[in-house]
């Protein structure tokens, strides 16, 4: 199988994200109170679960995977900046989970981006109740 | 005289051939093909303006307790998702937002026996699986339509999935 370049695009800037929500959540996990922790721990095995997966759809289409970058610039002081970290790590997939929706060429990658977005956005709301946010939902997740 | 068979076969031949050009002539021209899209906002439209409808009728139960702040959000966003969906009305190809209903919840909170905890539960859990329900429907609708109307689809299935889980929690 092999993909159109639009498309080996998406899913490898995908990949990329993963590996960097990954890292950030191993870094602000340590940060979060026992409750919060074990929402980050899920949401960390979560991210590499759709890294494996997305790694997968590459592999499949002939293409190579990215290798997380060797640092990344994670500093986070507290409770406070762990959740605010954590609702931008899931913002920040939404956008490109919404593009694979959008402008995949092959269709079968659309029910992957949108179970995605969905993934984020639920994520990313129940962070922003963590953070004590109101209203903690977002009309149009993925926009910017 | 006794017409020749060549002659009568040639006099059938342009029969035929002027009823078929009459045929055409009266053939109305094909109809321009069908958007799925406009059936699949129109759907959509229609479960938002549901969600809206049900959101209207809890608020009036558990008004001015915290479950109707949490429902009055939701349904901030369900109006964005009508305005968002907007071009779909018919008769409105402008794209004019659509008015929703007229919502008591919406109002500020007035004095009302307020709903008990319980009651506020129910609402809640009602209203995640309402919006879990309208999550899958979304989804599902981003199959067959075009790319950008899949986009928004997802934008909503996703807005509508958060709304359960916020609701749940």
């Amino acid at each position: 199988m092999t993909g159109s370049a639009g498309d080996l695009r998406l899913l490898t800037g995908l990949v990329a994200a993963e590996h960097a929500a990954i890292a950030g959540y191993a870094v602000l996990g340590s940060r979060l109170a026992t409750a919060a922790r074990a929402q980050a721990v899920a949401a960390f095995d979560t991210h590499r679960s759709s890294r494996d997966a997305l790694s997968a759809l590459l592999v499949a289409r002939g293409a190579p995977v990215p290798d997380p970058a060797p640092a990344y610039d994670v500093e986070v002081a507290g409770q406070a900046e762990a959740l605010a970290l954590a609702v931008r790590l899931e913002e920040g997939l939404s956008l490109r989970w919404l593009d694979l929706v959008g402008l995949a060429a092959d269709r079968r990658l659309r029910p992957v981006g949108v179970q995605g977005l969905q993934d984020t956005a639920v994520r990313a709301a129940l962070w922003r109740l963590a953070q004590g946010r109101s209203p903690a939902t977002v009309a149009l997740p993925g926009s910017d | 005289m006794t017409p020749s068979r060549r002659s009568v076969l040639a006099a059938a031949s342009a029969a035929l051939v002027a009823a078929c050009t009459r045929s055409r002539a009266r053939t109305s021209p094909p109809p321009p093909p069908v958007d799925p899209d406009v059936a699949l906002r129109a759907q959509a439209v229609t479960r938002e303006q549901s969600l809206i409808n049900e959101l209207d009728r809890s608020l009036a139960v558990v008004a001015g307790t915290p479950a109707a702040a949490l429902l009055r959000q939701v349904r901030a966003d369900h109006v964005v998702h009508l305005q968002a969906l907007a071009p779909a009305l018919p008769g409105d190809p402008g794209g004019t937002p659509p008015a929703p209903t007229p919502s008591v919840g919406s109002r500020p909170s007035a004095p009302a026996p307020a709903a008990t905890a319980r009651t506020q539960a129910a609402h809640r859990r009602t209203q995640a699986a309402r919006e879990h329900a309208a999550a899958a429907a979304h989804a599902s609708a981003t199959v067959t339509a075009s790319g950008p109307l899949a986009a928004l689809l997802a934008q909503l299935a996703a807005s509508e999935a958060s709304h359960a889980a916020v609701a749940a929690a």
